[in-house]
């Protein structure tokens, strides 16, 4: 097969015109835009055959989307930080009303002050919007997930947005196996033909409930996302039969015999990846953890992968903030270990703001938990390093 | 599918509700309750003759002329005399006149009757049956025709005994041509005829036949009129060249006297006094003056009358009482005297010094009439089987005074010699009205859903102008402004549905016609 | 003559009762006459508002077609999407009508609906506007009056400000068409529907629609409130087509003086003479202008 140079937001407007997505309505920000550009591009050249719209802001650009898919149709649109704040109420309406909308939201830091760089608080601030999230890696993770993602969102009417790294993913160039439409179509079943909505069925849609009701419309919500991580596992078999590749819902390396292992979510898995031979040669036997799927959470799978009584110490890299609480991965992690036989500490290295990683921040981060014993309550800063 | 439903007592997995909200009964929200109650229009309320003149003006409106003949024949089986010389007190009270210009009511109730005289067919008009009882009415006036048409639908045998020559009485004798074409009356009466009335004409009925009238009759009804001018009581009354007003118009009209001559004076101040000037006029004389003992305000005669009679050139002297006729065999003048304003009702006091004389030729005493029903039945009321009706009970008031007496004494013979028999139910009769109903007031109509719109001439347009007060036309508002979908738009009658209704009463608002209110209403489950 | 001919209406309702409005409703009303006039061809979407309720709460519906609820500032935006993705599905008949109250229109929805009037988007835009967020108590909008009391213009801080001209904002926009209607006129607010169903692009409809429970007026009187507006010149029965051409469609036969109006409004009650004669200015100047729009 051959291999294209193409950055993640190319990979991502390719993936949305492979996935015939039928309805797109986007906003430009930086460093979303080039993601809209190229669709609208491809839109105007005739060769993304769906509808594109140039709405007048983010928050209308999902709004839009909500009644394109109350409509029926597949639809796409993809944003970042103030961008995805904008569209808050929009996130709890769309999974409220289990519309399979595709998003795909870059990392970029939340004013203010104003900032490009690629901090993941405005996704992990809608953790609890009830959609599906899933962090990229790497150019080809992208324009896979997207593939992915409309099947998993159309199978289990849940939205689900596709997050990276800003400019270290959006704008950085990679080799990418593009695949041929028929691959795509044989994954990916053909968008729904006609109309889900007919004036002649009448029907009075998201209306006024009372409390219990409410509470049936929630549980049935977790409930159809506690089964999505089975589900992407299937999915990925199909997957990796048609196109020969596939993701884990929580990649990892070397945990058997790991002492200490490193966690962290998006680009920085690949930096953490690359150094993590070197980085064993010093001190203990290191390990590497991704969360790559994050909600639903795959708490059984890394409760599997690090409810482990050898590992003794955990550096959660979070390039994130939850103000007065600190690295977001790092609580989830600790709250999901509780009650496994995970014994060890968990420290935390907080890049919030966008710093970094770089081998050389990794290991000063090291270094400084190696000695220390109990390190909980204190959150080594990148930027102190 | 990943969402396939994990709680089996609840459907979807989404909010989507497909139940009607019918099922959610509003009605039980409402404390007041509309409900659809005719009322009395104020033009009915002012009709001698109560005539339901909305209803029949809503038919004309849909240029449905049978069915407006039929709703007017409840109230009047002469609209076409009626048309003509009704003064109309019902145009007064219009509530159009408060809006923009009154309904031409006459115009439109004498189209139904020439439209009824056009269109009469024999085999149409009552079904035949047999005729058990019979009625014999003395007097062929307006009440004794009126009572006749409606015993004779209800299925009684009549026979009308006229003493004159010929039969209307009034109408024939006493109102002029100009107000009443004769053909007018003639055509009515062929009509009648035909219906099967027998009407014998020169046929006087004194106190000594009415014991004849009773064993050949079930009935007897009196219907002798007022025909009879009140004496004056005046000296020189007796002179030849002083005669009645009633007397003067039957002469007149009945060919005995041809042309009037010379100067007339005509004493009283009602219709009579004033038809008689006219007619005076008319008919060839020099001067005529009218003489009336009060102020011009307290004229009982119409003022379309006196208009009609100061155009024929009458003159008019006020305040003015004849005290003597003086004349040798034949009269030469009056003695006459001015007197000081009054009301009517209130004593005539003469003012000294204020004696004057005219000359004349002829007087007409027209100052009231009097009827002869205590010459022809001295011991009535009281005998059996004998009722009166019209101007000879009432004195003397007007034609259609007249007709409505005729017909609430045709409802009181028939229940009288039928009683427990059902009527005809193709065939209503109205029954009065007690006095005590509503009426609807101009502010209680939404006049505001009409275009300010003056007569028109042609009298299917002119209908259209009735606002029908106090009946429901069926108009439909009611539906079209219910937000809460309790009124039934489909059935044609515009019912409410309580059900749903929350009682805003923006139905009785919007009502053009005033026919609805809101009511405090027990519902039976409570 | 008669302005209200039972004859000229459709029999068929696509709205059940049992809704439920508050008594006297005039939204409830407007989409009953809105309902006729589209027949079964339209979906509807509603945003937050009074008829998010008057639509039906769980698990009822009072309109006989598909309705989709949408969160309160996405009313333009969220109908113009449904409009598109029907046409993406090969659905190019069913038109779709976004139901929007004031607050939905003049201040939270004003940009998604600026935004799809820009783009003229293929719907019709409907705002019932009874001149405050009444669904919550009637809090101030910006098109609540100049003197109206409101829960957050209370006595003696009355609203100073004046209404919002909603209709020449959208003029602005240069959209197809846009017309104002009352359901005291229900010809005129149904020829406009039809019209507006007629028309491709973006549609707007300003609607009059008293609420008896917020102003203070009995409940019988939503109609004749509705009326004595027209007739007292404070809301002229307008189109504009392209953003340019301005008929006003019923001049009132007479002048009536603006107190006719305010009088049975509790809303109203604390205006003295000085400012009842100031509204009568700006209802005369406005009035004014407006007839020079049309003679152009």
């Amino acid at each position: 097969m051959k291999r294209k140079l193409m950055n993640g937001n190319q990979a991502a407007a390719l993936a949305v015109k492979l996935a015939r997505v039928q309805v797109v309505s986007a906003y430009p920000i930086t460093p979303q835009t080039t993601i809209v550009e190229d669709l609208a591009d491809m839109w105007a050249r005739g060769t993304f055959p769906g509808e594109y719209v140039s709405v007048e802001s983010e928050y209308s650009a999902m709004a839009y989307l909500i009644g394109a898919a109350y409509a029926g149709a597949r639809s796409f649109t993809a944003t970042s930080c103030q961008g995805l704040a904008y569209m808050h109420e929009l996130l709890h309406w769309a999974s409220g009303a289990r519309l399979p909308i595709v998003m795909v939201n870059v990392n970029r830091s939340m004013g203010a002050p104003w900032s490009l760089e690629p901090d993941q608080t405005d996704s992990l601030s809608q953790r609890d919007t009830g959609w599906i999230q899933i962090y990229c890696a790497d150019v080809q993770e992208i324009l896979d997930t997207i593939l992915l993602s409309f099947r998993l969102a159309e199978e289990s009417r849940i939205p689900c947005m596709v997050v990276y790294d800003g400019f270290s993913l959006s704008h950085t160039y990679e080799a990418v196996e593009p695949p041929e439409q028929e691959q795509v179509d044989a994954f990916l079943p053909l968008p729904p033909g006609e109309a889900a909505i007919n004036p002649s069925n009448p029907q009075n849609i998201q209306a006024v409930t009372d409390s219990r009701y409410l509470s049936r419309v929630r549980q049935e919500l977790h409930l159809t996302m506690e089964k999505v991580p089975e589900a992407i596992k299937k999915m990925e078999n199909e997957f990796y039969k048609i196109f020969g590749r596939s993701y884990p819902l929580v990649e990892s390396i070397g945990l058997d015999d790991a002492e200490t292992v490193i966690v962290t979510a998006g680009s920085m898995g690949q930096t953490v990846k690359s150094v993590l031979p070197s980085l064993s040669s010093v001190h203990s036997k290191k390990g590497f953890l991704r969360f790559r799927l994050f909600r639903p959470l795959p708490d059984e799978d890394i409760a599997a992968l690090l409810g482990n009584a050898q590992i003794k110490k955990v550096l959660v890299i979070d390039r994130n903030l939850s103000a007065g609480a600190g690295g977001i991965f790092a609580q989830e992690l600790s709250a999901l270990l509780q009650g496994t036989s995970f014994q060890g500490e968990i420290f935390q290295l907080n890049l919030s703001g966008g710093v970094d990683l770089t081998p050389d921040l990794l290991n000063k981060a090291l270094e400084k938990i190696e000695g220390a014993e109990k390190s909980r309550d204190k959150i080594i800063w990148g930027v102190d390093l | 599918m990943l969402y396939s439903n994990e709680n089996k007592n609840f459907p979807p997995p989404i909010s989507v509700e497909t139940v009607s909200t019918r099922v959610n009964k509003t009605g039980l929200w409402r404390f007041l309750t509309p409900v659809r109650k005719e009322k009395i229009s104020p033009c009915r309320s002012h009709c001698p003759l109560e005539s339901g003149i909305p209803r029949w003006m809503n038919k004309v409106k849909e240029g449905n002329w049978e069915e407006a003949w039929q709703i007017m024949r409840e109230y009047n089986p002469f609209p076409a005399i009626i048309g003509y010389v009704c003064y109309q007190f019902c145009v007064e009270k219009c509530s159009r006149a408060l809006y923009d210009e009154p309904i031409a009511i006459g115009e439109v109730e004498k189209e139904i009757g020439l439209w009824r005289h056009k269109n009469y067919e024999h085999k149409n008009s009552i079904p035949e049956r047999e005729k058990s009882k019979k009625v014999v009415i003395v007097g062929s006036g307006p009440a004794g025709l009126s009572c006749a048409f409606y015993l004779n639908m209800l299925g009684v045998s009549v026979t009308i005994l006229e003493k004159l020559p010929v039969a209307g009485g009034l109408l024939a004798t006493g109102i002029p041509e100009y107000r009443l074409p004769r053909d007018i009356l003639k055509k009515e009466l062929e009509i009648l005829k035909a219906e099967g009335i027998v009407i014998k004409t020169d046929y006087e009925v004194g106190k000594d036949d009415l014991p004849n009238l009773q064993d050949n009759f079930d009935a007897v009804l009196l219907a002798v009129g007022a025909q009879e001018s009140k004496p004056l009581r005046i000296k020189g009354e007796d002179l030849s060249g002083v005669t009645g007003g009633v007397e003067f118009l039957r002469d007149l009209h009945l060919g005995k006297l041809k042309e009037v001559e010379g100067r007339v004076i005509v004493i009283g101040g009602g219709n009579a006094a004033v038809d008689a000037a006219c007619a005076a006029k008319r008919n060839g004389a020099e001067e005529v003056t009218l003489l009336y003992r009060r102020g011009e305000e307290e004229m009982p005669a119409h003022p379309h009358e006196i208009k009609a009679a100061v155009e024929a050139g009458v003159n008019f002297i006020f305040q003015t009482v004849v005290e003597e006729i003086i004349g040798e065999s034949k009269v030469q003048k009056v003695r006459a005297g001015k007197t000081a304003l009054s009301c009517r009702g209130e004593e005539i006091n003469v003012l000294a010094g204020t004696e004057f004389y005219l000359d004349c030729n002829l007087i007409i005493a027209a100052a009231g009439q009097e009827s002869k029903l205590s010459e022809v039945a001295p011991s009535f009321p009281g005998e059996p089987l004998i009722f009166a009706a019209g101007d000879a009970v009432s004195g003397p008031s007007t034609v259609a005074g007249a007709i409505f007496s005729g017909r609430e004494a045709a409802l009181n013979l028939f229940s009288m010699l039928e009683h427990g028999k059902e009527s005809n139910e193709s065939f209503q009769i109205a029954s009065p009205l007690n006095g005590k109903e509503e009426i609807v007031s101009f502010e209680s109509l939404n006049s505001t859903l009409y275009s300010r719109q003056k007569r028109f001439d042609q009298p299917q347009e002119e209908a259209g102008r009735c606002f029908n007060c106090g009946l429901c036309s069926k108009c439909g508002v009611c539906w079209i402004f219910c937000p809460d979908l309790s009124v039934d738009g489909l059935s044609g009658d515009f019912e409410f549905l309580l059900d749903y209704c929350k009682g805003c009463g923006i139905c009785v608002t919007e009502c053009p016609t005033g026919v609805l209110t809101m009511e405090e209403v027990v519902s039976d489950e409570a | 003559m008669f302005n209200t001919q039972v004859g000229d209406f459709s029999r068929e309702e696509f709205m059940s009762s049992g809704h439920n409005a508050c008594a006297g409703c005039g939204p409830a009303l407007a989409v009953r006459f809105l309902m006729k006039a589209m027949g079964p061809r339209v979906v509807v979407v509603i945003t937050a508002s009074c008829w998010s309720i008057i639509s039906g709460v769980v698990p009822l519906r009072s309109l006989e077609t598909v309705v989709m609820h949408c969160p309160f500032p996405s009313a333009a935006a969220t109908g113009s999407g449904v409009k598109k993705g029907l046409e993406a599905l090969g659905d190019l008949q069913t038109q779709v009508v976004v139901l929007a109250g004031d607050g939905g229109t003049f201040d939270i929805g004003l940009q998604g609906l600026s935004g799809a009037a820009e783009r003229n988007e293929d719907i019709l835009f409907v705002c019932y506007d009874n001149e405050a967020y009444m669904n919550t108590g009637m809090q101030k909008s910006s098109a609540t009056p100049y003197g109206s009391r409101s829960t957050t213009t209370p006595d003696p801080m009355l609203k100073t400000n004046p209404k919002k001209d909603i209709m020449k904002i959208m003029a602005a926009h240069r959209i197809p068409y846009a017309a104002t209607a009352t359901i005291a006129f229900p010809e005129d607010l149904i020829s406009k529907f039809k019209r507006a169903l007629e028309t491709k692009g973006l549609r707007f409809l300003h609607l009059f629609t008293p609420c008896p429970q917020g102003w203070g007026s009995p409940t019988d009187k939503t109609v004749e409130l509705s009326r004595l507006a027209v007739m007292t010149r404070l809301f002229p029965l307008i189109e504009v087509e392209d953003g340019e051409k301005y008929t006003i469609n019923y001049l009132p036969e007479e002048h009536v003086p603006i107190e006719k109006y305010l009088n049975p409004q509790r809303r109203f009650r604390s205006l003295d003479q000085e400012e009842v004669a100031l509204i009568q200015e700006q209802v005369n100047r406005d009035w004014e202008k407006m007839c020079k729009l049309t003679a152009q």
